[in-house]
């Protein structure tokens, strides 16, 4: 069984859990139905144009990509069988394998430079960032695409999954607008599952693809049940209503209960590493003095937002980059080392900086119930060193606008990795024109960082990335723009006969793999 | 009791108002788009998910659904397509509005109308049993029920049965619409139906029951001490009889407009209620596109929601015209 | 048209004798109704708990601690604490405040408007009375709760607000019964009187009538706090509460997420509410039997 230790207060060891299942003795049984809870219904099935989790989770299951993230985190060949690196690093030159769209339709290289040209490189966020650093994509043949960068970029790999460039059906998309493309509700992909219904607001049915190019999946059917209210999705499952509850959708505070059921499997560690943090607006007056940013966050305890706000899912803040990837983490900027939980040094920096009745407006998410706790409790802590804070939540849009358009003071935030600092996480400290959303918007712009943060990116080599990385680590931790409160723990609750969970990096990916042990 | 020969006068006075009915309506639409329209925050964000988006996508998004032109422009467009039916597109569900309105409608009514006829049945009976034994036990027992069931909120009240009857007791589901695992049919599946809707139904007829019990007792012993009931007595029909043959039809008229007049309440009690209990109705639906910023939903909503009251307040102005001898029109 | 549920403060026929409520003799019926009375009582504990709630609660409400999801009637924390550690008993004290400032506030807000509005449809009559009549019906029929949230949700949650926006919707009962009660009144001599000793209407309609039409509008108003305290108590519910304030309805929308691990904190501001409701209620039953002993429900 997989089971489980919480680890509340020690640092969590990064847990990358290979597909073994821990008792080699039960052979996988096909057949069966798993029930996975959505804590929204998506917008629309279609990867390809956009981001958002729900989406990601059904449609990673009905497209390809090119490849796909093992649970260690490397790329592995998907639709791909192989590929070939020249040795500039400019050049990736890809193999694809015999393989049909669910109608029967080969799917050929130019469905793949049609996907990624036309339907991802203008539509799909994370793409675009290594789209700008792609020179070309062309098809030799049919059974060949060849990718040739500007300058060497390490993580490309990485987007070229199907959360980041699916494979779409040429036929269907080609001179329509992808946006509104009646196949984004009835997707046909050459993945493991087949689309099969979609009653809004209720559920999404796939079914199993007999004629998968690798091994067809274990499971007839996965129903993709849609339970809005987060209390209802742990109670699906602890009645038997539901199979599989991500982190993503699970409120932490079901955790422990959920790991106490003897039906029901629990496990805790990191994926893809994400981040939560704050930016300070380093526009506000006196915000803009370094000792009043390094005063916050003495008079902050992380350690009691992880365990109050988050349920004890997370790593209190190791760092500016966290504690995710270890070539991004210096120990001589460790924060818990660095600025430990001391309200009387918070005091002595602002009286130091000359601040009295600093009153702060606290931003964020308010759809986040996270947030919303931290910011009680940062509220209280803020208060004990003299600093009023008034939270102010605003719907996602709202917030968007208030934060990237500099209308705030601090403001929680939480970015995903994407696998890679360079995907998810530089954007937090490189210098940023006013207005982008989901980039740095405390108003901080060092050059010297820029550079760095731009050299690791370029690099393959973990080594040469950490000496730039220890860097920009010295600089920011006593710069302190942003406030790192937490690196995110993943979790996952389960029902006690399902296996095959996590055979890949992200948890929505792979659910071919699944199966019901008998009981 | 019903006015006879004046059919041409209830024609006229039904005429009356649902002519009076059309500028209320107009008024409803235009100012739900107005406040909506100038509401703060862009919906576009909520489309485009947690990573920048090339501006040209946001652009085309923009685009697509209309947001690029004038608000004046945008109204009267909006007012013309309510006209013929179409309530706009929603952005987060990529279906048009009134498509969405009426797949939901359906679970929404369902859960509605039961409540309705579950609160009214009960409310009646507390109220005859309490309106014969004024001061009684079985009175005291329904006016205080009738009390703190109107003041109990109900999503409060949602949350403790399912403390009760599907944590602890483990009898009932704790939320949604049918079992997703098993597909029931026939007759199993309006079993299923029903053990799903038995305690959101519950959660919102509180407060109805409490309300019907409370009219009923009043109205009922306004009428037992009238003088036609006092004849009916002395002519010697037995007790029963005169409760349930006169004096329940005269205080059924009270009754039928506080449900009626109630209705726009039953609206909100159910927003509530389909949210603690995830019912994937109307109320939910209303509850989602909040955080969504989906404005042709709220708008459509809030439009629907206005006429159904509207119409729901002509067919009781006309019931009370019908069963109320005494209102002249 | 009937009042939603509660008293019914349907008007008497027109040409039917009004005793001039005589203030010692409505509170001497008032005094016997015992809804009225028990109302009254709870809805005075309210208030003192509200006023003295800093010397109340034995803790700041907003201060978090380690001691997440203590128990009730454990250790220091009477009715246990929340999950950030916060003490419930103390955050139900002040909770009490924001219930009471937005009920009270709102019901005066719409009692003003619709006593404004009612006595200019009534008095006055003509083009003016149905044209406030039918902006009247037009605030009737909009779904007051799903406007409130939309606007709550749209424009801010501040006190300030709710207090606005629940007010600005609750008005048109508080109107169609001054409305009629004006309509009744102006007929009637002493106001004939008034008029021809030369006052004028500004000083007939508020300083003549609107003394004699208060008892019935206090009812309402009464029944509108009610009202008002459940609509605050929903939108915080929703998470549309002001979050630097501890509310009820605030509190019962962390308790949705908690509901199973600590039932504490589900009910006791449940309980809040219900109490101020049905205070408020009850004292408007009592109301009715006072100022109006004919239509009262017993």
């Amino acid at each position: 069984m997989f089971w489980t230790r919480l680890k509340r207060s020690a640092p969590v060891a990064v847990a990358l859990l290979l597909a073994v299942p821990a008792f080699a003795q039960e052979t996988p049984v096909p057949g069966g139905t798993a029930i996975v809870v959505l804590g929204s219904d998506p917008e629309h099935l279609n990867p390809g144009i956009s981001t958002s989790y729900p989406v990601g989770a059904v449609g990673v299951n009905v497209y390809s990509g090119l490849v796909r993230l093992a649970a260690d985190g490397r790329p592995e060949g998907d639709l791909a069988s192989g590929w070939t690196v020249s040795d500039d690093n400019l050049t990736y030159t890809f193999t694809l394998r015999a393989a049909n769209f669910h109608d029967g339709t080969p799917v050929t290289s130019a469905d793949v430079v049609y996907s990624m040209l036309e339907v991802e490189a203008p539509n799909h966020g994370r793409f675009k960032t290594a789209f700008d650093r792609i020179a070309s994509i062309t098809a030799p043949d049919a059974g060949t695409v060849v990718i040739t960068l500007k300058e060497p970029y390490a993580p490309l790999l990485s987007l070229l999954t199907a959360f980041d460039a699916a494979v779409l059906p040429k036929h269907l998309f080609e001179g329509t607008d992808p946006l509104t493309n009646p196949a984004n509700d009835a997707p046909i992909g050459s993945g493991p599952f087949k689309f099969g219904t979609w009653v809004r607001g209720e559920r999404i049915e796939v079914v199993r693809n007999d004629d998968y190019y690798l091994e067809p999946a274990l499971l007839d059917r996965v129903i993709f049940r849609v339970v809005p209210q987060d209390v209802g999705r742990s109670t699906a499952l602890e009645v038997g209503e539901a199979d599989l509850l991500w982190g993503f959708y699970m409120p932490p505070v079901d955790l422990p209960r959920l790991a106490a059921d003897p039906n029901l499997q629990t496990w805790t560690g990191i994926t893809i590493p994400a981040l939560y943090f704050m930016f300070i607006n380093t526009n506000t007056p006196r915000l803009d003095d370094v000792r009043v940013r390094q005063a916050l966050m003495y008079a902050i305890d992380r350690e009691q937002i992880v365990e109050q706000a988050q349920g004890g899912l997370g790593q209190a803040g190791s760092g500016p980059f966290g504690a995710g990837f270890a070539y991004a983490y210096s120990a001589a900027t460790d924060y818990r080392t660095l600025y430990p939980y001391d309200p009387d040094k918070a005091k002595a920096l602002l009286a130091e900086a000359g601040v009295t009745g600093l009153k702060l407006r606290f931003v964020y998410d308010s759809a986040r119930g996270a947030f919303a706790a931290a910011g009680n409790i940062i509220r209280d802590q803020l208060r004990r060193v003299g600093i009023e804070v008034e939270l102010q939540p605003a719907e996602r849009a709202v917030m968007v606008e208030r934060v990237y358009g500099g209308d705030y003071d601090i403001t929680m935030q939480s970015f995903t990795s994407g696998g890679d600092p360079a995907i998810g996480y530089h954007r937090i400290y490189r210098s940023a024109a006013p207005g982008t959303p989901f980039v740095n918007a405390s108003g901080y712009s060092n050059a010297q960082v820029d550079e760095w943060l731009e050299e690791a990116g370029g690099l393959a080599d973990q080594d040469a990335r950490k000496a730039y990385y220890d860097r920009a680590d010295e600089v920011l931790a006593h710069d302190v723009p942003v406030m790192v409160l937490f690196d995110e723990l993943a979790s996952e609750a389960a029902a006690g006969n399902l296996r095959g969970m996590r055979t890949l990096l992200d948890q929505r990916d792979g659910l071919e793999y699944l199966w019901f042990a008998k009981p | 009791m019903a006015s006879e020969g004046n059919g041409g006068g209830l024609a006229i006075y039904a005429l009356r108002r649902v002519i009076n009915a059309v500028p209320l309506v107009l008024g409803v639409v235009v100012v739900n788009f107005v406040l909506i329209a100038l509401a703060p925050g862009d919906p576009v964000t909520s489309l485009i998910g947690e990573y920048p988006a090339p501006p040209e996508y946001v652009e085309r998004v923009r685009h697509d659904f209309g947001l690029d032109r004038s608000i004046p422009e945008r109204l009267i467009l909006y007012v013309a397509n309510v006209a013929r039916g179409d309530l706009g597109f929603s952005f987060a569900n990529r279906q048009s509005v009134t498509t969405l309105l009426l797949q939901r409608l359906g679970r929404t009514l369902v859960l509605m109308l039961s409540t309705v006829v579950v609160a009214t049945a009960v409310g009646l009976l507390l109220g005859v049993l309490s309106a014969r034994r004024p001061g009684s036990l079985t009175d005291r027992g329904a006016t205080g029920f009738a009390l703190v069931g109107y003041a109990v909120p109900e999503f409060w009240l949602g949350q403790l049965l399912i403390l009760v009857f599907a944590v602890w007791l483990g009898w009932l589901p704790a939320g949604g619409f049918r079992s997703v695992r098993v597909e029931y049919v026939g007759f199993a599946a309006a079993l299923d139906s029903f053990r799903h809707m038995l305690l959101p139904m519950a959660a919102l007829s509180f407060r109805y029951m409490a309300i019907t019990t409370r009219l009923t007792r009043a109205s009922l012993l306004e009428v037992m001490s009238a003088q036609y009931i006092t004849a009916a007595r002395g002519r010697g029909l037995s007790e029963n009889a005169v409760l349930w043959r006169h004096a329940l039809r005269a205080a059924a008229l009270p009754v039928v407009t506080v449900i009626g007049y109630n209705f726009a309440f039953i609206v909100a009690g159910s927003a509530l209620v389909e949210t603690v209990f995830g019912w994937p109705g109307i109320g939910r639906l209303m509850y989602d596109s909040i955080y969504t910023r989906d404005y042709p939903v709220l708008l459509g909503i809030l439009l629907f929601v206005s006429v159904t009251v509207i119409l729901v307040n002509l067919i009781t102005d006309a019931l009370y015209a019908v069963l109320d001898p005494r209102v002249r029109y | 048209m009937a009042a939603e549920g509660g008293a019914d403060v349907a008007v008497a026929a027109p040409g039917a004798r009004r005793e001039r409520s005589n203030a010692s003799a409505a509170w001497r019926r008032f005094r016997r109704s015992s809804s009225g009375v028990f109302g009254l009582t709870v809805v005075a504990l309210l208030a003192v708990v509200a006023m003295l709630a800093p010397a109340l609660a034995p803790f700041d409400p907003h201060a978090t601690s380690r001691a997440a999801f203590a128990t009730p009637f454990g250790g220091p924390h009477i009715l246990g604490t929340d999950n950030l550690g916060r003490d419930v008993l103390s955050q139900v004290i002040w909770g009490s405040r924001v219930s009471l400032i937005v009920g009270l506030a709102a019901a005066a807000t719409a009692t003003l408007i619709g006593v404004v509005v009612g006595a200019l449809a009534g008095y006055f009559g003509g083009w003016f009375d149905e044209l406030l009549m039918r902006v009247t019906e037009f605030f009737q029929v909009i779904p007051r709760f799903v406007l409130a949230l939309i606007v709550v949700a749209f424009f801010g949650s501040g006190l300030v607000n709710l207090i606005l926006v629940i007010g600005l919707l609750s008005w048109p009962q508080t109107a169609r019964l001054v409305r009629s009660q004006y309509l009744s009144h102006k007929t009637l001599p002493y106001v004939d009187a008034g008029r021809a000793l030369g006052m004028r209407n500004a000083r007939l309609m508020f300083l003549q009538i609107l003394p004699n039409v208060m008892g019935p509008v206090l009812v309402v108003a009464s029944l509108d706090v009610a009202q008002a305290i459940l609509l605050e108590a929903s939108l915080g519910f929703f998470g549309l509460g002001d979050p630097n304030l501890t509310s009820w309805g605030g509190m019962l929308n962390s308790a949705q997420t908690f509901i199973r691990r600590a039932w504490w904190m589900s009910v006791f501001p449940g309980v809040g509410i219900t109490l101020a409701v049905l205070g408020f209620n009850l004292f408007g039953d009592g109301l009715t039997e006072a100022y109006d002993p004919r239509m009262a429900p017993r």
